[in-house]
């Protein structure tokens, strides 16, 4: 790389390449030229999301964490989940089915007894900010066995 | 672009240390950053093909590979890696590195979720790749006698900071192409803000320390929605170099240290500096490390034996 032709060729490609994504639909995202879709996509208020949870004997729900779902990413266990939900009851009862060790092996989870899969409808605001509640329909329920001592 | 103005501003001379610098702390950043992700990169090699959905380079595969494999190349991309960034045989080392990381880090953004917290630190990788960045500072091998390219190590600089402004300019132009001037409203921010941590809570992760604030006084979101689009738009700015460069540096630092504090969302690379290096005289920077270490070392060694 010693001419400076050369460097400007490598220079203009490379500056072109990164810019592609401009000539893209901003939904078609890729990786690394992207075209940085997070935060920019639309939402209304009212957001629908999936999500696991654990649920005691005496019906309480315990929040399960990105690592139960095998992964350490929250928005990897988001699209997990969504992806499964999308897929049918019999992708839903299998993540489920998968969550089930990971919740097992959890001694902070000895109290949870099963594991839902469960699509909300929220309005995202009120829920965050207030604690409103939403509209909740479970894809997926699954026992925790767990071997007496 | 040769000649004229433009030339003469995009190949403004720079010293090749400078270059050098920002190969040591870019390529750095990315040995950690794969060690870092290690981990992640074997989760994602066990999770059921089902739900494998390749991104850029991974296209060429029509299924995952072993996770074996995976984290073999994972493993042989922190080698190379390191070799990168001491400078070692660089012309041949530094695009398989730059490869390797391209490779590993689409692998893992190829399962149904792309993360941009990674897409800079490739770029600059790549880009650094195929420019002469290992003219000094050679670690461990001593730099290898031969003229200063033609065309200099300005370019190559320029380059980088053209390809941060293009990212940031890209993140805006969505924003713009996606929501329009409707998103500087401060409602669509609010809504992602509350939505991103409504998503945290139902999925077991930490919040951000702001967001129910940010969410209950809509207000001030106003304020931060227009000073976001104006620094992403405004990137290119930086490419004038000097106190502009710096400001706008500083600014978009801010802007990642809001996103923690509204979203509990990190970018490392922007967070620690490192993404904005090519704004300054990294040089300096880089050294400054060494001359501390140097100086601590020489005073020990003057202390006198009793």
């Amino acid at each position: 790389m010693t001419h400076r032709w050369a460097a400007a060729l490598v220079s203009l490609g490379l500056i072109v390449a990164v810019l592609e994504p401009l000539v893209r639909s901003p939904y078609d995202d890729g990786f690394p030229l992207s075209t940085f879709p997070m935060f920019a996509t639309p939402i209304s208020g009212k957001v629908t999301m999936s999500f696991a949870r654990g649920v005691t004997a005496d019906g309480r729900r315990r929040a399960l964490s990105p690592a139960h779902l095998g992964t350490g990413e929250v928005l990897q266990a988001s699209s997990r989940i969504e992806g499964a939900v999308d897929a049918g009851p019999r992708a839903s009862l299998a993540l489920c089915m998968a969550i089930v060790p990971r919740v097992t092996g959890d001694v902070a989870l000895l109290d949870v007894v099963a594991i839902e899969l469960v699509t909300g409808t929220y309005n995202a605001v009120e829920a965050y900010a207030h604690g409103a509640g939403g509209h909740e329909v479970t894809r997926a329920r699954c026992d925790v066995q767990r071997s007496t001592p | 672009m040769i000649g004229g103005w433009l030339g003469r501003w995009w190949f403004a001379p720079a010293p090749p240390e400078r270059l050098a610098a920002l190969r040591i702390a870019i390529g750095g950043f990315a040995v950690i950053w794969v060690i870092a992700r290690l981990p992640e990169v074997w989760s994602v090699a066990h999770l059921p093909a089902a739900e494998f959905a390749p991104v850029g380079v991974i296209r060429v595969l029509g299924a995952p590979l072993p996770a074996s494999i995976v984290v073999a190349i994972a493993v042989a991309t922190v080698g190379l890696l390191i070799a990168f960034t001491a400078g070692l045989r660089f012309r041949v080392i530094a695009p398989l590195a730059a490869i390797g990381l391209l490779w590993t880090l689409s692998y893992r953004n190829s399962w149904g979720m792309v993360f941009h917290t990674e897409n800079l630190l490739v770029l600059h990788v790549l880009a650094l790749a195929v420019t002469p960045a290992a003219d000094a500072w050679v670690i461990g091998g001593g730099a290898a006698e031969r003229d200063a390219p033609a065309a200099g190590y300005g370019w190559a600089i320029k380059l980088l900071v053209a390809i941060t402004g293009a990212a940031y300019l890209l993140a805006g132009v969505a924003k713009l192409r996606l929501a329009g001037l409707s998103w500087i409203e401060g409602a669509q921010l609010g809504n992602q803000i509350a939505m991103d941590n409504l998503r945290k809570v139902l999925l077991g992760s930490m919040t951000a320390p702001f967001a129910r604030l940010l969410v209950a006084h809509p207000d001030g979101l106003i304020v931060l929605s227009v000073g976001t689009l104006g620094l992403e738009l405004g990137a290119p700015l930086a490419l004038l170099g000097g106190r502009i460069a710096r400001m706008w540096a500083w600014g978009a630092w801010g802007f990642h240290i809001g996103v923690i504090l509204a979203m509990n969302v990190w970018f490392p690379y922007p967070l620690v500096g490192i993404a904005f290096l090519p704004l300054v005289e990294a040089e300096h920077v880089v050294a400054w490390p060494v001359r501390w270490w140097r100086s601590r070392r020489n005073r020990r060694g003057a202390r006198p034996v009793p």
